[in-house]
């Protein structure tokens, strides 16, 4: 497993996807694979900075790992309290003129993993977002 | 992130270069700004955009329904399959004209 911790902030969005890029391509992830997962990283890496802590600073530890299921990265950050697995999807048949400007970053999340858990232990978010990799996409 | 424009007529041709991203988005949204009120079509190339997250589709979103509001068109055209996914997935591919 490898972690990094960051500021929550988005200054540091490219360290998180800079670190996820070397562990993916240190086990042979094929480029597609990774393109998903920066996608993945930035919608969540950038939820917690925008959401999590509402007054000063954070932080967030980004854990690495291949799993039996696949890669799993976790999210851990003690911001406030927020489950994004229960969120309501949003309703991507509308047309333009019906749908609404935000909430697409969970549900790509969702669409591009296998599996997405969420845990509130203390008074930490931890999600966790595991992907099997596919060689030779 | 680059971007080059041009329009003429109220006909607007935008290139776009690179990742379009949390970070890069409110270029993109700055310059398409700039040109929205003098255009009625818009065809946005992408055969450099070798990324795009939520940010980037909030903004074409965005375009969409603008356009729309007065009579307008918007076309994407040499979208990358990586891109196209992304589209595919979100529902996008229905409610923006892509060029095969």
């Amino acid at each position: 497993m490898k972690t990094i911790c960051l500021d929550a902030k988005i200054e540091k969005l490219a360290e998180a996807i800079s670190f996820t890029d070397e562990f993916l391509e240190s086990i042979g992830c094929p480029y597609t694979g990774i393109m998903e997962w920066e996608i993945i990283v930035e919608e969540l890496f950038t939820n917690v900075a925008y959401y999590a802590y509402k007054e000063g600073d954070g932080r967030v530890l980004i854990a690495a790992d291949n799993t039996d299921e696949g890669v799993r990265l976790c999210f851990i950050d003690a911001g406030i309290e927020f489950d994004p697995v229960s969120k309501e999807d949003p309703d991507v048949t509308l047309q333009a003129s019906e749908r609404d400007v935000g909430g697409l970053g969970i549900y790509m999340v969702k669409k591009m993993s296998d599996k997405m858990v969420y845990h509130r232990l203390g008074n930490l978010n931890v999600l966790c977002v595991t992907k099997k990799i596919v060689k030779g996409e | 992130m680059e971007i080059t424009k041009t329009l003429e007529n109220g006909k607007a041709e935008v290139k776009i270069s690179g990742r379009i991203d949390t970070v890069s988005s409110p270029l993109l949204e700055q310059e398409l700004n700039e040109i929205l009120p003098q255009t009625d079509e818009m065809i946005l190339d992408f055969a450099d955009v070798e990324y795009i997250s939520s940010a980037g589709l909030r903004i074409l979103l965005v375009l969409t329904k603008l356009l729309k509001a007065k009579d307008g068109k918007l076309k994407l055209i040499n979208v990358q399959q990586v891109v196209r996914d992304v589209f595919e997935i979100t529902g996008f591919d229905n409610i923006i004209n892509i060029e095969e």
